[in-house]
């Protein structure tokens, strides 16, 4: 099954959900532009690669949720960004099993992408996390169903 | 009675998740101990009594695989019970684990209430 924007958003949902206690809805383009963004390979019958970019908010409140802190604790900020490349690791284990469940899909390991000043340009599906956070996720892939 | 268990994830996020997650899990835990993988983990084993392990696969060092194995072919070490908590779903691997003797498999994402179905089967069983 090739990754479509419905599994995509399935597979945010409910990991944020399930991980992070947060809730999603369809967000659209705007907010701070992304502070952090992580990609990681995925190696099956579709291989491709998850991309992950969010702002400051969402990784500082992702970070406090996944660890159990309060979101001014000193240490959320320094395990934001672990915290973004654990998220887009259980993201990516996610859509490789829903999207080939008997291919046993490999996963690389994330890995920062510097941000450009300009917004982030390739298509992604955009989240708006608790009311409040900008996330965006995609897949470059050589076929996709339009993940955007 | 209350449960000492051993969590082993190279990632110190998803050891606090989990953590977390028996935390929150209503189980009856005490003490929560950690290792970043399977040759950390062996060394809390040998110096800690834990009554549960959860481990992830994927680790530098020595990985879960080889931590299962190692634990099977111990006396002692083969009656502590063995979760594997993974984003990996490979079929074979986690059938290669079960013929280990591992008592349960679980994926990311989890929720509490997973762990503490697990974990609760898990020291059932022992």
């Amino acid at each position: 099954m090739p990754v479509s924007a419905s599994l995509l958003r399935k597979v945010v949902e409910r990991t944020l959900l399930e991980s992070a206690f947060m809730m999603t809805s369809a967000g659209a383009p705007g907010g701070d532009p992304p502070a952090l963004r992580v990609r990681i390979d995925y190696a099956g019958p579709e291989p491709g690669e998850l991309d992950v970019a969010c702002d400051a908010a969402f990784a500082r409140a992702l970070a406090a949720n996944l660890l159990g802190l309060e979101p001014d604790d000193a240490d959320v900020d320094e395990a934001a960004p672990a915290a973004l490349g654990e998220l887009s690791n259980i993201l990516a284990g996610l859509l490789v099993h829903l999207a080939w469940p008997d291919a046993g899909c490999r996963l690389g390991l994330p890995r920062p992408v510097p941000v450009p000043a300009d917004p982030v340009p390739d298509p992604l599906l955009h989240f708006l996390v608790d009311d409040a956070f900008h996330l965006q996720v995609g897949v470059h892939a050589e076929r996709t169903s339009g993940a955007a | 009675m209350s449960y000492s268990s051993l969590i082993v994830d190279d990632s110190p996020i998803i050891r606090k998740m989990i953590r977390r997650a028996l935390g929150m899990s209503g189980l009856d835990l005490g003490a929560v101990f950690e290792a970043g993988d399977g040759h950390e983990a062996l060394t809390v084993l040998d110096r800690e009594w834990v009554d549960v392990v959860l481990t992830d696969i994927h680790m530098p060092g020595m990985d879960g695989v080889e931590l299962v194995e190692t634990m099977a072919k111990d006396t002692l070490l083969a009656r502590i019970p063995v979760l594997v908590v993974s984003t990996e779903r490979d079929g074979r691997r986690i059938a290669h684990l079960e013929a280990l003797g591992i008592r349960g498999y679980l994926t990311k994402p989890f929720t509490p209430e997973q762990i503490r179905d697990a974990v609760a089967a898990a020291l059932q069983g022992g």
